[in-house]
C-alpha cells in the first residue's frame, strides 16, 4: 500500500507542473507588456517601469519562474488589486462556499445519476429503463443555466419554497444558509447526474455480460444480489473515475450557477477577477482549483486499490 | 430400476438471429441416471454446450429451449425463474470451461464459494466459513496455503479450476454438468481435473455429464456418450461400443483424428469440414439438413441414418 501511494505521488509531479506552468505563463503571455495590464490606460511610462522592476518582468523567464515557484511554495500570491487584500486571505472564504454547494451537488450528482444509470441498465429493453434512459439523454444535452432556469421557475416562481436568488451567509443561521444553497447545488447536481448516469449504465451492461455473472446464475444467487454485489462491485471503479472529474467540472460548472444565483464562490470571484483585470487574483483561484482537483484525484486513485485490490501494484503488500 | 435423473427428450433450441429463427440445436434426446457419467462430444457448434446450458437453465435471452427435460420427474422447459433458481447450484451445478473469466475478479475465492451457501442455506458466517474450508479440501486446494483470502488473478490455472469444481458441488447437487473443463489448460492439468471430477462423482455420488471434444477424456471417465454434429444427436450407446465399434461416420472421423503413441501417419486426418446444411444456416432461411433418423443397432446403442422412404 506505501508503495502504491509513493508511486502514486510521484506520478502527481508533473500533473501538478501544468496548472503551476500555465498560471505563470498566464500573465507573461498575454499580448501587451503585463505591468502595463495591471496599471491599466491612465497608467504613465514611468509608472509601468517601476511597476515592471517591482514584478521583476526584467529577469529571465527561467529566473521568474524559480522566484514564482518559491512563491506560491510560501503562499506569496500578492494582492488582490480590486480588493486591496492579500489572494490568500480573500480565497479562503469564497472556496467555502463552492466547496459546500459542489459537495451537496456531487451527492445529487451521484445518487441520481448512479440511481438513473442502474435503472437504465437492469430495467433495459423495458418501459422503466427506457424512461430512464431517455432522462439521461436530455439531461445531458441540457446545459446547466437552463437546469438552473427550469429550477427557478419551478420551485421559486410557482412554488415559492426557495428565494430566486440572495446568498445568506452561514453567520445568519444554517438553515437559512442550506436552503439559499439548495436551488444551486441541485442545479449544478441535477446538470452533472446525467453524465454519471451515462457512465453508470454503461458500466453496468459491460459487466453484465461477464461469464462471472452467468457463474452466479448458475449457483442460484438471486438477481438482486447478482446486481448489488457481483456486478456492483466491478463497475464501481469507472464510477468512482467518473466521481473524481466530476468535482472538477462542478467546480467550472459553479462559475455559471453561482453568477445566475448571485452566491459569492469560487467561480463567480473568478469571473469577476477576469473581469476586473485582477491577475493575482485569477492567478491565486487557477493555481487553487487545479491543486485541488489533482488533490480529489489522486484521493479517487487510491480508493481504487481499496475497492479492487488488483489496482494494487505490489500484489503481496495487502 | 427408477426413473432417471436427467432425461432428455426431443429438446430443440431456437436461436433468434438477424436471419431470423435458426435450430441449433434439434430433437436431441438421452437419459443420465443418478451417479453415472455421460460425455456428449462433438466440435463447436455442434450444439453440445448449449444443451448443457439449457438443462442448466442458463440459456441467453434469443436462445428458446423446447422440448422436454426432466430432472427428477420435474419439467425443466419452461419452469418459472423463481423454481429454477432454487435448483440451479443446488441440484445442478455447473464447472464453465474459463475459470479465469467465470469466477468473480474483485470477490475472494472464500466469498465466491460462500455464494451458493449463501442463496440455498439457512447457514451462519461460521457454517459456511467451516464448509468453504471442508470444500477446499475435498477439491485438493486445503494442504497447500490458505487461499480464502485470494482472488482468482492470484492462483494458477489449475487452482482456479479446482475452485470452480468446489463451487459446482458446494450445495451438494445431483447432477454436475462441466462444460469442457479442461480446455483452458495445460495438458498436464487436464489429466488432473478429469481425475478429480472422476473421483467427486464417486464420493459424492453425483451424476456428471461432461461436455467435451476429447475422446480420450470419454473413454476413462464416462459409462456411456452422446455424439453430437450439426445441432443434432447421431451416435449415442455405451462409450466402450462408441470407441470401439462406431457405427456413423462421424464418430469414426472423430476417433480417426486422435493421435496415439507409436503412431507412424504423417499427418493426423482432420474430421471433414463443415456439413454443407451447415453452411450459411444463418442466411439460409431453407433447412437443408437431409431427413434422417436415429435408428437403434443395439440394446442401448443408436446411430443417425438417412431415414429409408420417408417423405419429411
Amino acid at each position: 500500500m506505501l508503495r502504491y501511494l509513493a508511486q502514486r505521488l510521484l506520478a502527481l509531479l508533473p500533473t501538478v507542473a501544468v496548472p503551476l506552468v500555465l498560471v505563470f505563463l498566464l500573465l507573461r503571455l498575454a499580448p501587451g507588456d503585463p505591468a502595463a495590464i495591471l496599471l491599466g490606460d491612465s497608467a504613465t511610462p514611468d509608472q509601468v517601469a517601476a511597476l515592471r522592476e517591482q514584478l521583476g518582468l526584467n529577469a529571465p523567464l527561467w529566473e521568474q519562474f524559480g522566484r514564482f515557484l518559491g512563491d506560491v511554495v510560501t503562499l506569496r500570491l500578492g494582492d488582490s488589486l480590486f480588493l486591496g487584500k492579500p489572494v490568500v486571505d480573500v480565497i479562503p472564504d469564497y472556496a467555502l462556499v463552492t466547496l459546500e454547494i459542489s459537495v451537496v451537488a456531487l451527492i445529487v450528482a451521484l445518487v441520481l445519476g448512479i440511481g438513473l444509470g442502474a435503472l437504465a441498465a437492469f430495467r433495459s429493453g423495458r418501459p422503466a429503463g427506457r424512461v430512464a434512459t431517455a432522462l439521461g439523454i436530455i439531461g445531458i444535452s441540457v446545459p446547466q443555466f437552463v437546469v438552473a432556469l427550469i429550477l427557478i421557475v419551478v420551485f421559486a416562481a410557482w412554488l415559492h419554497w426557495f428565494n430566486v436568488g440572495g446568498f445568506v451567509p452561514m453567520s445568519k443561521g444554517f438553515w437559512p444558509h442550506l436552503r439559499s444553497i439548495t436551488l444551486p447545488a441541485l442545479s449544478l447536481g441535477i446538470a452533472e447526474s446525467a453524465f454519471v448516469a451515462r457512465i453508470t449504465r454503461g458500466a453496468i451492461l459491460d459487466v453484465v455480460r461477464e461469464p462471472f455473472v452467468t457463474t452466479a446464475r448458475s449457483l442460484g444467487v438471486a438477481p438482486r444480489r447478482i446486481g448489488a454485489v457481483h456486478i456492483v462491485r466491478v463497475a464501481a471503479l469507472p464510477i468512482m473515475t467518473v466521481a473524481g472529474l466530476l468535482v472538477a467540472s462542478l467546480l467550472s460548472g459553479s462559475a455559471v450557477v453561482e453568477t445566475i444565483f448571485g452566491v459569492p464562490g469560487m467561480g463567480r470571484l473568478l469571473l469577476d477577477a477576469v473581469g476586473r483585470r485582477d491577475y493575482s487574483l485569477v492567478q491565486g483561484i487557477v493555481l487553487f482549483t487545479g491543486l485541488f482537483v489533482i488533490i480529489v484525484n489522486l484521493l479517487v486513485d487510491l480508493s481504487y486499490s481499496v475497492v479492487d485490490p488488483r489496482v494494487r501494484l505490489g500484489r503481496k503488500s495487502a | 430400476m427408477s426413473a432417471p435423473l436427467l432425461q432428455v427428450s426431443d429438446l430443440s433450441i431456437t436461436a433468434d438471429t438477424a436471419g431470423g429463427p435458426y435450430d441449433a440445436v434439434r430433437s436431441v434426446d438421452f437419459d443420465l441416471d443418478r451417479g453415472r457419467a455421460l460425455a456428449v462430444v462433438g466440435e463447436s457448434g455442434s450444439g453440445k454446450s448449449l444443451t448443457a446450458l439449457a438443462i442448466a437453465g442458463l440459456l441467453g435471452e434469443k436462445l428458446t429451449p423446447s422440448g422436454s427435460v426432466r430432472f427428477d420427474g420435474r419439467e425443466l422447459i419452461g419452469m418459472g425463474a423463481a423454481d429454477r433458481r432454487a435448483m440451479a447450484g443446488r441440484r445442478i451445478g455447473f464447472v464453465f470451461q474459463e475459470p479465469m473469466s467465470s469466477l468473480h475478479p474483485i470477490l475472494t475465492v472464500g466469498q465466491q464459494l460462500e455464494e451458493g451457501l449463501r442463496a440455498h442455506f439457512d447457514m451462519n458466517r461460521r457454517q459456511r466459513a467451516d464448509r468453504v474450508r471442508e470444500l477446499l479440501d475435498i477439491v485438493g486446494l486445503g494442504k497447500a496455503r490458505d487461499i480464502r483470502g485470494d482472488r482468482i488473478g492470484q492462483l494458477s490455472g489449475g487452482m482456479r479450476q479446482r475452485v470452480m469444481i468446489a463451487m459446482a458441488i458446494s450445495c451438494e447437487p445431483e447432477l454436475v454438468i462441466a462444460d469442457e473443463p479442461t480446455t483452458a489448460l495445460d495438458v498436464t492439468l487436464q489429466r488432473q481435473v478429469i481425475d478429480l471430477l472422476g473421483s467427486l462423482r464417486e464420493r459424492l455420488g453425483l451424476a456428471l455429464m461432461l461436455i467435451t471434444h476429447d475422446l480420450g477424456v470419454v473413454a476413462e471417465t464416462c459409462d456411456e456418450a452422446v455424439v453430437m454434429y450439426g445441432g443434432q444427436v447421431v451416435e449415442s450407446g455405451p462409450t466402450a461400443t462408441l470407441l470401439h465399434d462406431p457405427a456413423h461416420d462421424y464418430t469414426r472421423a472423430l476417433l480417426m483424428s486422435i493421435p496415439v503413441l507409436g503412431d507412424d501417419r504423417p499427418r493426423l486426418p482432420t474430421v471433414a469440414s463443415i456439413a454443407p446444411w451447415l453452411r450459411d444456416a444463418r442466411q439460409d432461411a431453407a433447412d437443408l439438413r437431409p431427413v434422417t433418423e436415429l435408428v437403434t443397432v443395439a440394446p442401448g446403442h443408436r446411430v443417425r441414418r438417412e431415414a429409408e422412404g420417408v417423405a419429411a
